[in-house]
């Protein structure tokens, strides 16, 4: 019995452990001490090498034409078709249920088209996975953000530059990869600079708030060098100082040739910014064309307001 | 100076300064501390930062220390010359179990792994080359220069300096493109893909990786033993690996170093 006794008294020591420190001692005691884990390192002026400039203002970056998908007898996207040119934002918006998330899916990759044809600058992106679609250019942001929490901002960022680097685990271990580091970082900081975010670039990412978060899923894009920029609804929960910010930098990225393409539910924000408004319902493409022309279109008044009294 | 960096320096301080201060008892106790630590430390990368888990790393150790005890013994050739046997052997089994891995989360992952352990466990009792229950003995002693690493002194430095080697390279490792790409697995899988980042690979390398370090205290300790049977490559020795790492903090790499101290120490006092 004597040996069973100390498995016992073991066993419920680990218990009361885990009750007081959940994530392990060492951690509880870091916290405790007040440390953050990030370890600052210095920006130093370099590049990552950039895209050939593919980015004509004006030439399509994006074409989809046909794109249907369908889950079970749900029609979500039928027969969608929607340009975007270089140097130019696309809003695309409809009621709830519209099919809008399942078109960004699809454009991404995430899930695969029944039909259609996706281009991007004439090279087709259909049947692609995610990450394949990721390295020919296309970068997103996400409806709810999607940050590694307890990392540092300039490091969220420099994943999205992960495309562009090419050390591996080996040269990791053993360090031999300072100057593409450097390169990364540098790439990242000019980013978070870009979104004006610079200042907290050390700060774990979870400790900023939810205007800056969605800033940085924006600045962790465009490290990505992207040819067209995908934005998830990127106004949601911001306050209206934050959103007229955000405008600012939306409008910026297209004066810089970006194509965006966005996904939005607020109005206002929409139809002061984007120069194609492409509006969805029931998964069917019923209005496109300049922000004033849709909104005086009877059918995306119906489908917005319900049928006129 | 950062207040991490002195504790870190103070910690390496006191690992540097144990041989002048111990006997050898504690010396040979704290080898065994830094062997279950690199185990350990193994499963802060898989679990901690990659968020996988893995109940069957013990069965890992086994493959190291038999692989190296059985051709050291019957080939009669240099430890030295089967480190990389040992190494390669728990490598191409963790490359195939990654392939089963990538596919599997959560509790279908621990339960493979569950499964593997036990069943590697059962091999090694089972089989005539690695001796059944009572296992193999006569086991060539890991020698350089002379000196033979089972005695207390050149044993605790030799496990120690690995230790702190593969602390050092981790922590390059998790601070660099790939880590980066490393820490995001454990909640956004999805999101890393978007990024462009091959999650099944990354996947792979940490497993590979946790592994390999098991593989290596195999290695170690069928040499420094010079003995193996089963038990201590059990399910049990799975579990308790993963219960260092987790008590220790599986989210810094030193937890898994705290976790081997506290649990090898605490279970002899009770």
């Amino acid at each position: 019995m004597q040996g069973n006794f100390e498995e016992v008294v073991f066993g419920v020591l680990v218990i009361l452990i885990f009750q007081f420190a959940a994530d392990g001692l060492l951690p509880r005691l870091r916290a405790a001490l007040g440390w953050s884990g990030i370890t600052r390192r210095a920006i130093l002026p370099t590049d990552l090498p950039r895209r050939g400039l593919l980015a004509v203002a004006g030439l399509p970056a994006l074409r989809v034409a046909g794109a249907r998908r369908a889950f079970g007898g749900v029609v979500a996207n039928d027969d969608v078709g929607i340009t975007v040119n270089a140097g130019q934002i696309v809003a695309l918006i409809g009621p709830n249920g519209a099919g809008k998330s399942t078109f960004f899916d699809l454009v991404t990759g995430v899930t695969r088209a029944d039909a259609g044809t996706f281009e991007l600058y004439g090279r087709s992106i259909a049947g692609r996975g995610a990450r394949a679609i990721a390295q020919m250019g296309v970068a997103r942001s996400f409806q709810h953000v999607r940050l590694v929490g307890d990392m540092s901002a300039i490091e969220n960022v420099a994943l999205g530059a992960h495309p562009r680097g090419r050390h591996g685990v080996i040269a990791g271990l053993l360090r031999a990869n300072a100057a593409e580091e450097r390169a990364l970082l540098a790439c990242a900081m000019r980013q978070l600079e870009r979104v004006g975010l610079a200042e907290h670039a050390w700060q774990p990412a979870a400790s900023l708030a939810l205007g800056q978060q969605r800033l940085l899923e924006i600045a962790r894009a465009l490290a990505a060098d992207p040819l067209l920029l995908l934005l998830d609804e990127p106004a949601a929960g911001l306050r209206h100082q934050e959103k007229q910010a955000l405008a600012t930098l939306i409008a910026g990225l297209r004066n810089d040739g970006l194509a965006v393409l966005l996904v939005e539910h607020d109005m206002d924000f929409v139809m002061g910014l984007a120069d194609r408004v492409v509006v969805l319902e029931f998964g069917r493409v019923i209005a496109a064309g300049t922000p004033a022309a849709v909104q005086a279109d009877e059918r995306v008044q119906e489908a917005y307001l319900g049928a006129p009294a | 100076m950062k207040p991490q960096r002195i504790a870190t320096g103070l910690a390496v301080a006191a690992i540097a300064a144990a041989p002048l201060l111990l006997g050898d008892f504690p010396l040979a106790l704290l080898t065994y501390v830094g062997l279950s630590a690199i185990v350990a430390l193994g499963l802060v990368l898989l679990t901690g930062k990659a968020g996988l888990s893995s109940f069957g790393q013990a069965a890992f150790v086994g493959i190291g220390a038999y692989v190296s005890a059985i051709v050291s013994t019957q080939a009669g050739i240099s430890p030295w010359l089967t480190l990389p046997l040992s190494l390669a052997a728990s490598g191409v089994c963790a490359l195939l179990g990654a392939l089963v891995m990538v596919r599997l989360s959560g509790h279908y992952l621990s339960l493979a792994t569950i499964a593997f352990g036990a069943a590697m466990f059962f091999l090694f009792g089972g089989l005539d080359i690695t001796g059944g229950q009572s296992g193999l003995s006569g086991i060539p002693a890991l020698t350089a220069f002379g000196v033979s690493f089972t005695q207390a002194v050149p044993g605790y430095v030799f496990v120690w300096t690995a230790l702190l080697a593969l602390l050092w390279m981790l922590d390059n490792l998790l601070d660099s493109r790939s880590g980066r790409a490393i820490r995001a697995l454990k909640e956004h899988e999805a999101m890393a893909e978007a990024m462009g980042i091959d999650t099944s690979a990354a996947k792979t390398w940490v497993f590979v990786i946790a592994c390999v370090m098991a593989g290596f205290v195999g290695w170690f300790y069928a040499h420094f033993q010079r003995f193996v049977n089963p038990s201590p490559f059990s399910l049990n020795q799975g579990i308790d690996d993963v219960f260092m790492a987790v008590l220790g903090g599986a989210e810094l790499l030193w937890g898994a170093v705290a976790g081997a101290l506290i649990v090898t120490l605490a279970r002899p006092l009770l």
